[in-house]
């Protein structure tokens, strides 16, 4: 079975040979029915020829002893003395006609006395006649050879009869003779019946075959069965049969075969029950009929030879056939094999494994050729394969070297300040190639200030890499110079403008935190506002003007914002690879979703934050293809317990309004209206509110002055807080560090031209505030002004105005 | 023809009488074992069934006896054969033994066999073809050739053409029934057991013929019967009872044993080739049965013949002139032989 699946060839010729074989059984069934057939007809006409043939054979002999015995007969009634004459013409008719084996001539007893009666016999003993005269013939007279001719008148040949003196079947012929009309004599002969057996014997009838010959009683003269001779006659034999019905149809046989008439039929034989056709036909001098049975299994017998013959025939044939299909099986299949073997070795990479020769140009030689021709293909692919997967695989180990130089870029090492107890930081950035366009970035620029950024390039892969580099670098190396948000993207963004053929962007978050104070300051240049959480309000988003993306526009220009974070306060920057992050269904994480997330973990620490979004987004994503990179950033303040505030309250407190001017002196006019218009809002008298107007601008102007040693714009912040008590205003610069509290008192008796330069305003100032204070922070020189609010009425009232 | 045949029976007949004469009674009268002899008298036949049965299952040989059956026949003489003593016993019928008695041959009855005749006449129903006249009656017989057995076997048929008036011209019938199976008579006489069954085994059907019955119709005499010289009677009559008695209980065992009987009747057949077959020894054995063994409504007894039976068989013979003076019944019929 698993050959026959196996193998192409087994199953060809299996079919061939099942075709051939419903093909052979079709023509010898059909030659068997019409080989039935012509045996049929063939044995009729057989039967009928053999019975015709026999029938004449056994005429003519019966008809010549006939004609002998009828003119002795007639020769004897014309001799004149011929009781003397009688042995004469026995021994002459003898001595002539071989045939008869004895002939008599008996007289007719006349009248009473039977002395007078005479019987005259010869036979034949070896070559010699015998004869003998019998003058008491009175037995004789009583059997029928004499009997019958006597009382019929008419010659009549005798029931056939053993005759023990030839131990023979004879039959006796006997011719009355008449004289005036009177019975004279009988003349009779004998013949021997065994050459009939023998004719009979002879006769070609085939296997079974049967010749039978009956007298005109019915009786068997010659029977294959020897013991029925003269025993049996058909009717007996009827009544030995033990089936009614076979007895029945043996009786109608007989009787039918005695009509007269030649005949066939077909019958089944009454002891062996086997059917046969018995063709029969009456021999006209002796009323004999002659009987010849065929058996139909003569038949069957020769079909079944011939159809075995037959079947042989075809069988060799079919079996040729078969080596036939085989052959031709395994010819197709060999190569084929071939070609597998091959193709299972070429599967493994072995590109000489031999192929079986082109032999032919059939299928197989086709497809022989065109399997060569797919090794010489595949080796030429796969040597190009290779070609390219080299040069691939060195692009991609070299984009995994940008990677790895990409993550190097941002700072990865966490906690980053681990001796801080005021700062918990935690950052992440994973890219949606290789390399990835986003950053992020934060470094202490000096011991209480803490800068963060954020950054995402338009694009992605190597470009914004580059680009993500390029910006993200610059905007530290700014930030650590600038030390203001605004100013520093102002500067990355002309930075980045200038040349900017790839027409690339980033979109970008800066802050500095005031680690001492809580103050971040910050500017957005078009990216998505980060989200402030904890310290006792719901998160929300830190909100800030909008700027254009950075390299987008030269000269663009962004604004600071100040927002002072309380205690616990965390900052949640990112990028918008969370929010637009997609799943299968394309639907969006969404600012929501984050919010959501913030508000609900507003306690954790900022690694578990960050490590929360990440998770929420990945499941959101579900597997689908990161389309963007992920950058988080969170940085939880927290005010360090050791730190002495500088300004009371106002260093915790987020200042009440703050102004960032730029280091020209035609901001001036901002400043001044807008401390007129802080200090109407803190019910500053107006002297005290010019006083405090003086004394920053005598401040601003001398940093405008003399603050700085370039020319580039720098940002100042004024931040301003005020309650009941007190209001408090603090200058920051990121000028050349100046201590004006650390300037002697003026003389303001000497001369003019002696004094030292600003000596007066300072003067001024501490002459009108109630607080003169300076620190250094981070390369950044903050100086507070402070005003008792009742002394400030009286104090900022007594100004030197 | 049959000279070969005559003589050689003949040889066989000068055999059994130098045997018997070896064998003789003078020595049975000392010795153990009677040896005697039986002639039947025909062939070889069932007719004869309950003597070989006798023989066959030593019935004969438990009597002391040492029987040889002779087989009778066209070739043999019974009555010389009994004149001569080359036979002790033998088988006739009851006008046959009358008619010995009057050749000198005084043979005393021992046992009657066939009590009921079974003579036949038949006749073909048509004589002339399908065309001619009808016989149906005796009377249709009237001038018709009838073939009648010769000598002894004539006397039923006379006395039924008597009896019946009827006239036929009768022509002798010997050995076969072929002149009546040319058509060369009209009529033949028949053994119901044996040529009635020939004619069948000829093809001839029942329905072509017209049979009387000459039993049924005023001709009934007794037929076979067991017979031995009035002297050998007088001087043996205990071998002569012991041989009767052991053919009685042959026939009865016959009757019982009809397959096994006919079994050793074909014996016989195939030992002396007799041109005979199975299927009619069969039909003679049932019909010799028949006429043998009285059935519930047949007033015979079994191995007795009847003074009413012999007185009409003698009255019989005595009219057709074939015997003289009947004998007395004591002194022809030994019925006490069986006893």
């Amino acid at each position: 079975m698993s050959l026959l699946k196996r193998s192409l060839a087994v199953r060809l010729a299996l079919l061939i040979a099942v075709g051939a074989g419903l093909v052979l059984l079709a023509v010898l069934s059909f030659s068997h029915i019409s080989l039935s057939r012509l045996f049929v007809r063939q044995v009729h006409q057989r039967g009928d020829a053999l019975t015709r043939s026999a029938v004449n054979l056994i005429e003519s002999r019966m008809g010549r002893a006939e004609a002998t015995i009828r003119e002795a007969a007639a020769a004897f009634a014309l001799l004149s003395e011929g009781r003397n004459r009688a042995q004469e013409l026995i021994c002459s008719t003898l001595e002539n006609h071989t045939d008869l084996c004895g002939m008599t001539i008996a007289m007719a007893p006349v009248g009473a006395s039977p002395s007078d009666s005479r019987m005259y016999s010869g036979w034949r003993k070896d070559a010699d006649i015998s004869l003998k005269q019998d003058h008491l013939p009175e037995n004789n007279y009583q059997q029928d050879w004499f009997y019958l001719p006597y009382y019929l008148q008419r010659p009549v040949w005798t029931e056939p009869y053993y005759d023990d003196k030839t131990d023979a079947l004879m039959v006796t012929y006997a011719v009355p003779v008449l004289r005036h009309g009177q019975m004279w004599a009988v003349v009779t002969g004998d013949i021997s019946l065994e050459w009939i057996r023998h004719m009979l014997n002879d006769l070609p009838l085939g296997p079974g075959g049967q010749a039978i010959l009956l007298s005109r009683r019915g009786r068997y003269i010659s029977h294959p069965v020897r013991d029925l001779e003269m025993r049996e006659t058909v009717f007996s034999l009827a009544e030995s049969l033990a089936k009614p019905e076979a007895r029945t149809s043996l009786v109608d046989i007989g009787h039918r075969m005695l009509e007269g008439q030649p005949g066939q039929l077909s019958y089944r034989r009454p002891f062996d029950d086997q059917p046969a056709f018995l063709h029969y036909r009456t021999v006209p001098s002796s009323g004999w009929v002659l009987g010849v049975v065929i058996p139909e299994q003569q038949i069957h017998t020769s079909t079944l030879r011939l159809n075995r013959i037959n079947g042989l025939v075809g069988l060799v044939g079919m079996s040729l056939l078969l080596l036939a299909a085989l052959g031709l099986g395994w010819s197709v299949t060999r190569p084929l094999k071939k070609l597998a073997k091959a193709a299972d070795r070429l599967a493994q990479g072995d590109f000489d494994a031999p192929l079986p020769a082109i032999r032919s140009h059939d299928e197989v030689g086709c497809l022989n050729a065109s399997f060569r021709r797919m090794r010489v293909d595949l080796q030429r692919y796969i040597s190009e394969l290779t070609t390219t997967t080299a040069a691939k695989e060195k692009i991609a180990s070299e984009l995994a070297i940008a990677r790895d130089i990409q993550l190097g870029i941002v700072p990865k090492l966490f906690p980053p300040f681990p001796n801080r107890s005021d700062l918990d930081l935690h950052a992440m950035l994973i890219p949606a190639r290789e390399v990835g366009g986003d950053f992020y970035d934060f470094a202490l620029l000096d011991e209480n200030h803490l800068y963060i950024a954020i950054g995402d390039v338009s694009g992605k892969g190597v470009p914004a890499s580059l680009l993500m580099a390029v910006g993200k670098t610059l905007l530290k190396s700014v930030m650590q110079t600038v030390r203001d948000p605004a100013r520093a993207l102002c500067q990355v963004n002309d930075e980045l403008a200038e040349d900017n053929d790839s027409c690339m962007f980033i979109t970008g978050f800066c802050g500095m935190l005031n680690l001492r104070t809580g103050d971040l300051l910050y500017a957005n240049a078009g990216h998505n506002p980060p989200l402030l959480l904890g310290g006792g309000h719901d998160a929300q988003i830190l909100e800030a003007p909008p700027g254009p993306a950075l390299g987008a526009l030269p000269g663009s220009c962004y604004a600071s914002c100040s927002r002072r974070l309380a205690n616990d306060d965390m900052l949640l920057l990112y990028t918008d690879g969370v929010t637009e992050a997609m799943d299968p269904d394309q639907k969006l994480f969404g600012e929501a979703r984050l919010l959501q997330i913030a508000r609900t973990r507003e306690e954790v620490a900022a690694r578990s934050l960050v490590e929360a979004v990440e998770h929420a987004v990945r499941l959101h994503a579900a597997g689908a293809e990161q389309s963007d990179d992920i950058t988080l950033l969170a940085v939880r303040y927290r005010i360090d317990p050791g730190q002495v505030l500088v300004a009371g309250k106002g260093d915790t407190d987020p200042p009440c309004a703050v102004l960032t001017l730029l280091n020209r002196l035609q901001e001036l006019p901002r400043l001044t209206s807008w401390v007129e218009k802080q200090a109407q809002a803190c019910g500053l008298s107006s002297r005290a509110a010019m006083n405090l107007n003086l004394a920053l601008e005598e401040w601003v102007v001398n940093i405008i002055s003399y603050g700085y040693g370039d020319d580039h714009e720098h940002a100042i912040n004024v931040r301003l807080w005020a309650d009941s008590q007190k209001l408090q205003i603090e200058v920051e610069d990121d000028g050349l560090p100046f201590d004006p509290t650390a300037q002697g008192a003026v003389d303001t008796d000497a001369a003019l031209e002696h004094r030292q330069i600003g000596g007066l305003g300072i003067h001024f100032i501490r002459k009108t505030m109630n607080g003169f204070s300076y620190r250094r922070e981070n390369d950044r020189n903050i100086v507070t002004l402070s005003l008792q609010m009742h002394e400030s009425r009286s104090k900022g009232d007594e100004g030197p105005c | 023809m049959f000279w070969g045949a005559v003589s050689r029976r003949w040889v066989l007949v000068v055999w059994v009488f130098l045997s018997a004469a070896v064998f003789n009674p003078a020595g049975a009268a000392e010795g153990k074992t009677d040896a005697l002899t039986l002639v039947l008298q025909w062939n070889h036949q069932s007719q004869f069934a309950g003597y070989y049965m006798a023989l066959e299952k030593g019935f004969y040989k438990d009597a002391g006896l040492d029987v040889t059956i002779l087989r009778g026949g066209s070739d043999v003489r019974a009555d010389r054969l009994m004149a001569q003593r080359r036979a002790d016993f033998c088988s006739a019928m009851l006008p046959t033994a009358l008619e010995m008695r009057k050749t000198g041959l005084p043979l005393v009855l021992l046992a009657q066999l066939v009590n009921r005749s079974n003579f036949q006449l038949v006749a073909w129903k048509r004589p002339e073809g399908s065309d001619g006249p009808a016989v149906l009656e005796p009377s249709d017989l009237d001038g018709l050739r009838v073939t009648v057995w010769e000598k002894n076997f004539r006397s039923p048929y006379l006395s039924f053409f008597r009896g019946w008036g009827v006239r036929p011209a009768i022509l002798p019938q010997y050995y076969t029934l072929s002149l009546f199976l040319h058509r060369g008579a009209a009529a033949c006489s028949v053994m119901r057991y044996n040529e009635y069954h020939t004619l069948l085994q000829n093809g001839v059907s029942p329905e072509e013929l017209t049979v009387f019955n000459l039993w049924e119709m005023g001709v009934n005499l007794p037929e076979d019967g067991l017979y031995c010289r009035a002297d050998t009677w007088q001087q043996r009559p205990d071998v002569c009872r012991r041989f009767v008695r052991a053919t009685l209980a042959g026939w009865r065992y016959a009757r019982d044993h009809r397959k096994e009987t006919l079994d050793v009747v074909m014996g016989y057949i195939h030992r002396e080739k007799l041109p005979t077959n199975r299927p009619h020894m069969a039909w003679m054995l049932d019909e010799i049965l028949k006429s043998i063994f009285p059935a519930k409504d047949e007033a015979w007894t079994f191995g007795v013949l009847s003074r009413q039976s012999f007185r009409a068989t003698t009255q019989l013979l005595q009219h057709q002139g074939r015997i003289d003076t009947p004998p007395a019944y004591e002194d022809f019929v030994k019925m006490e032989a069986a006893q």
